[in-house]
């Protein structure tokens, strides 16, 4: 593979996407909802309410506003792919890049950066708001909460973890829009797998059943990583939640490269 | 052509315009497809053994109960009358949750009359743990009531100081009654229990339902019950024959319980006439948490996604490559236009939506009676139960109504990515959030969000001690909200299509 | 080398249509070669095979000898326009020419030079998606010229111009060809190449039908043809047929004859006292010439002497 002609495909996308104003507001959106829903969630905690001893995990609590947060980076990921058949603006993409794989290359290339740097600022913001509103609901160092620091080994895997799972969903995303190039299709499918698994596991009262369906619910699985407490009461531990995601993710590139390169394009 | 004749054909338009998209097609049949594939699926890995190790004993008519009340009574045969004053009646305060596991406890109230500490007095058939009774009760918070056979339910007074109590039976009626001086009666109600025998068992009684408390947080949320106890005095106690009293606990002797916690022992003490009862349980039904019929719907979700996807394909599609310039230009009265497809895809998704449900019912309900979801925990659901029938019925509306509301969000937004997104952020984000936030707070989620619709697919009422977020309020609620959701998106989509430019 | 378009012995099926079937022929440089064929001849497809956008069952598609693919920075080697609604709608005009132009390594300036060659420097701050169909086509037109290609590739480019555009491109296509490159010019009207294509490629459900220069064809369409002007249409045409000519009538007062030399039907007419005012060669039209060709009535061969036709013989 070329140098050049890498660099220039990855520079072509990069142009595609930062000349499109869609692309600013969707990593805002996906800021703006982590961080916001991290607040409520964080805001609704009350010391007071907690048992003796408390063993809330406020950490992973902070975090949890990726969970509604992530749709924005993941919608942007998606129409990365799927826009291209939509406008069909893929012919000229062909035509200026031939090579398909470059294409995918630059886009999944511009998009893990753009969902990475998302994602830093999306964690920062979460333990920042989290660091101003939990002493205020009774979660003091005193009380065996001490401020959620980078220092500490835990709090610093759940925040690179939390990352790592912001950049692994733009390409998992990515990737389902190259498999089936169309917008419904594929953002039904990843919300529907994303969302619905925790949902069905609710439902099912067999507790062999729930575990199972938990350790292998990309989103469930992914987001393990982000316990600094009570790590025995999660269904799999933190790094094989994030291998979880990963194989979803990779086989959704994959298989999206590999149906990029054979078909007609169409 | 006037206007009362073309509203058919604009229906018929939009039908034509619905089915001739294969893929739509595809996607709707697949919509019923994955919610029977899905239910039966997910069936199979649902399993209970709660008849196994069941918390409840079997009521007169085979439900499951609670029968545990500490009983003071003796033996009658024949007609009779037992009349008692409950001077007080005190419920020890409530205790601290503790050890109950991590995150916070919230006590929850449970507003049912069978939940309520109570002391007064019964008539049973025997001692036997579920067997039948009528009671008449003085209760900690909701006044004087008169129950019988662990469903029914007649309200007093709301008094709550010192009360007359009486009891008459006459052949198989029992009536029974209230005073505030024990000189001038009113009458509370008449009880039918299911065969009670000539010989029965009568007395005084006290019982103190245990405190439930739930505990929610990152994404897991557990229930734990702790016993209470109350204590009541009683005098002026009169029954027709003559005879000692035994006190007894009933329902305390070998039974396991799922919930844990000490029973404690109740006890009866008497001086000169005037006895002070300590009893702990609950009289009254003890349906299990889960609901067969909703867990015959599991597949829901999956098929609400794809038909989701169709709601707003219909909508945005029109705006793909200008085809809306055509349709109004046939149909030039906007509101009528989408009207129709509402109509028309609403139609269709509560037709799919029912096979759909019908489908999972007839398939899942199988596979977890063999699973363990048996009686008396669950009684078999048949298609001819009005529960069921509205579970099946409501569910199909639910999934119509969220199409339809993807149709109106895809209208208003014209692009199919934003519009799907929002619509499924819209139905499944609150699930996700209301698994995480702690406490009975997910429940204002429910009401005003589309996720409230999914408390349509159970049955049974919601029982206190339910996990889920969406079992939290009633399935009419469910469906209204959705309903209201309905009438916005449609709403707002009608004003915005009449302001803008095609 | 000089720049061509090579295709050989292509081949592509959808489906159970057989889009191109064992198509060959030559774009040279310094001309304008209209590549002709009626609705669904398979046009589009065989510059989607070139271009590699879709794959061809057999044959190949050379590009100034190499397959399009291997091209490192292809735009600088062709420049096509295929469609010009490929644009995304959000993205401004000038923002689509520099995604463009990074790809291959093209500098910032010549994307504004591109846009001022097609008029579309006031618009270029506009997103595309309020362009109009003439707007568009400028913008394609713009893309393709942005390499500054030896090889140019258009598609139907008339469509949607005004008449000013329609002139314009036309001395835009006569111009590159002038300054020594390959322009291949689709149509299925044979009326917007006249007096723009030197050489002309005609296929017809997939196949060739002629491979030639437009000066030969419209001599061989135009041979033996005489138009004759005259007031008494009708008795002209009876006479004429009745001498074995085959006589089309083209306007109210005019008929073209074939089959009879011109002597012989300014005898004929004078025979039978019918006057007329004009007697003269006819010109085939492009469009007349095109005709006869897929009609089968002017059996044509390439300049490599290979036999072009479909089989049928007049």
């Amino acid at each position: 593979m070329n140098a050049p002609r890498a660099l220039r495909a990855v520079r072509a996308e990069w142009t595609k996407l930062r000349t499109l104003p869609s692309t600013g507001w969707l990593i805002l959106l996906t800021i703006a909802t982590t961080v916001g829903l991290g607040l409520a969630i964080t805001g609704s905690l009350d010391y007071t309410h907690c048992d003796t001893p408390c063993t809330l995990d406020t950490t992973k609590l902070s975090l949890a506003g990726v969970r509604l947060g992530q749709v924005g980076i993941l919608v942007l990921a998606v129409l990365t792919a799927t826009a291209e058949y939509s406008t069909r603006t893929i012919q000229p993409t062909l035509m200026a890049v031939p090579r398909r794989f470059l294409v995918v290359l630059g886009k999944l290339g511009v998009l893990a950066v753009l969902g990475t740097a998302a994602g830093i600022l999306a964690v920062a913001g979460s333990l920042a708001a989290g660091r101003g509103v939990l002493p205020g609901n009774g979660f003091t160092a005193a009380h065996g909460f001490p401020a959620p620091s980078l220092a500490d080994d835990l709090t610093r895997r759940a925040a690179i973890g939390t990352v790592l799972y912001i950049g692994l969903i733009t390409l998992f995303g990515a990737g389902l829009g190259l498999l089936l190039r169309d917008t419904a299709g594929a953002l039904t499918t990843a919300l529907a797998l994303l969302y619905g698994s925790p949902i069905v596991a609710t439902f099912v009262s067999d507790p062999k059943w729930q575990h199972r369906i938990h350790r292998f619910s990309p989103m469930d699985a992914g987001l393990a990583i982000q316990s600094t407490r009570n790590l025995a009461a999660e269904h799999i531990g933190p790094w094989a939640g994030i291998g979880v995601l990963s194989v979803y993710a990779a086989a959704a590139v994959v298989s999206g490269l590999v149906v990029f390169q054979l078909r007609d394009a169409r | 052509m006037t206007a009362r004749e073309s509203f058919p054909r604009l229906l018929l338009a939009e039908w034509t315009k619905l089915r001739s998209v294969s893929r739509w097609a595809i996607t709707l049949l697949g919509a019923a497809a994955l919610t029977v594939g899905l239910s039966y699926l997910a069936a199979s890995g649902n399993k209970t053994d709660i008849n196994a190790h069941p918390n409840f004993v079997t009521g007169p008519r085979g439900e499951p109960v609670a029968d545990d009340f500490y009983f003071v009574h003796q033996q009658v045969t024949g007609d009779t009358t037992l009349t008692v004053r409950v001077a007080s009646l005190t419920h020890e305060p409530d205790r601290d949750a503790a050890d109950m596991g991590s995150g916070q406890m919230t006590k929850l109230d449970d507003p049912s009359p069978f939940a309520q500490p109570a002391a007064g007095i019964m008539i049973k058939d025997g001692t036997r743990p579920g067997s039948s009774y009528a009671s008449v009760m003085l209760t900690a918070a909701q006044g004087v009531h008169m129950q019988w056979d662990f469903h029914a339910d007649r309200k007093g007074s709301t008094s709550s100081g010192a009360r007359w109590l009486r009891l008459v039976r006459s052949g198989n009626t029992i009536t029974g009654y209230e005073s505030a001086d024990g000189v001038a009666w009113q009458k509370i109600g008449t009880a039918t229990p299911k065969n009670l025998p000539s010989t029965v068992e009568i007395g005084f009684y006290v019982s103190s339902p245990g405190a439930v408390y739930t505990s929610r947080g990152g994404g897991g949320s557990s229930v734990g019950e702790r016993p209470t106890s109350a204590q009541a005095a009683f005098d002026n106690v009169q029954l027709a024959s003559g005879g000692t009293w035994h006190g007894e606990s009933i329902g305390d002797a070998g039974r396991l319980s799922e919930k844990g916690g000490d029973r404690g022992s109740g006890r009866v003490t008497e001086a000169n006439g005037a006895y002070t009862v300590v009893g702990t349980g609950k009289v009254g039904p003890q349906p299990p948490d889960d609901d067969m019929v909703e867990a015959a719907l599991i597949g829901v979700i999956a098929g609400l996604m794809a038909l989701i996807a169709v709601g707003v394909l219909f909508a945005t599609s029109e705006y793909r490559r200008g085809m809306i310039r055509t349709t109004f230009a046939a149909t030039p009265r906007r509101g009528r236009v989408l009207a129709a497809k509402a109509i028309v895809l609403g139609t269709t998704s509560f037709l799919v939506g029912l096979v759909g449900a019908v489908g999972s019912f007839v398939l899942a309900v199988p596979i977890l009676r063999k699973q363990g979801f048996t009686a008396p925990a669950f009684p078999e659901p048949s298609l001819l139960d009005g529960s069921v029938l509205r579970a099946l019925l409501l569910t199909a509306a639910f999934m119509a109504g969220v199409a339809v509301v993807g149709l109106g969000i895809g209208v208003l937004l014209r692009r199919s990515a934003a519009a799907i997104t929002i619509t499924i952020v819209l139905v499944l984000g609150p699930l996700i959030v209301g698994m995480i936030l702690p406490g009975t707070s997910p429940k204002w989620l429910m009401y005003t969000t589309l996720a409230g619709g999914m408390a349509t697919q159970r049955a049974k009422p919601p029982t206190i001690t339910l996990a889920e977020p969406w079992a939290m309020i009633g399935p009419w609620a469910g469906i209204g909200v959705v309903a209201a959701w309905v009438a916005l998106a449609l709403g707002f989509a009608w004003w915005q299509l009449r302001r803008r430019d095609a | 080398m000089e720049p061509t378009i090579e295709v050989r012995a292509l081949h592509k099926r959808y489906r159970t249509t057989v889009a191109v079937d064992g198509l060959s022929f030559t774009v040279r440089a310094g001309e304008v070669t209209g590549f002709v064929g009626p609705n669904g001849a398979g046009k589009s497809t065989t510059m989607r095979l070139i271009l590699g956008l879709d794959a061809a069952d057999e044959g190949e598609a050379l590009v100034n000898g190499r397959p399009y693919r291997s091209l490192r920075t292809p735009l600088t080697h062709v420049g096509a326009l295929l469609d010009a609604s490929a644009l995304h709608p959000g993205r401004r005009a000038r923002d689509h020419l520099l995604w463009l132009a990074h790809s291959n390594g093209i500098g910032k300036r010549r994307v504004s030079e591109v846009l001022d060659q097609v008029g579309l420097t006031s618009a270029a701050r506009r997103r595309a998606g309020g362009f109009s169909l003439g707007m568009q086509q400028r913008l394609g037109i713009a893309a393709a010229l942005l390499g500054d290609p030896p090889v140019l590739m258009f598609d139907e480019p008339v469509n949607g111009l005004d008449p000013d555009g329609i002139v314009w491109i036309r001395g835009l296509m006569r111009s590159l060809a002038a300054e020594g490159r390959a322009v291949l010019v689709s149509s299925h009207l044979m009326g917007e190449l006249e007096d723009t294509a030197d050489h002309l490629i005609a296929i017809g459900r997939g196949r060739l039908i002629a491979d030639t220069s437009v000066a030969k064809l419209l001599a061989a369409a135009s041979k033996d043809r005489v138009e004759v002007t005259t007031a008494q249409r009708a008795e002209a045409t009876t006479a004429l047929a009745n001498a074995g000519a085959t006589v089309t009538v083209t306007g109210p007062e005019t008929v073209v004859v074939e089959g009879l030399p011109g002597d012989r039907v300014s005898a004929l007419l004078t025979g039978a006292a019918i006057p007329f005012s004009e007697l003269r060669r006819h010109r085939a039209s492009l469009e007349e010439a095109y005709m006869d060709l897929t009609r089968g009535a002017v059996e044509f061969a390439p300049e490599t002497g290979a036999p072009a036709t479909d089989g049928s013989v007049r």
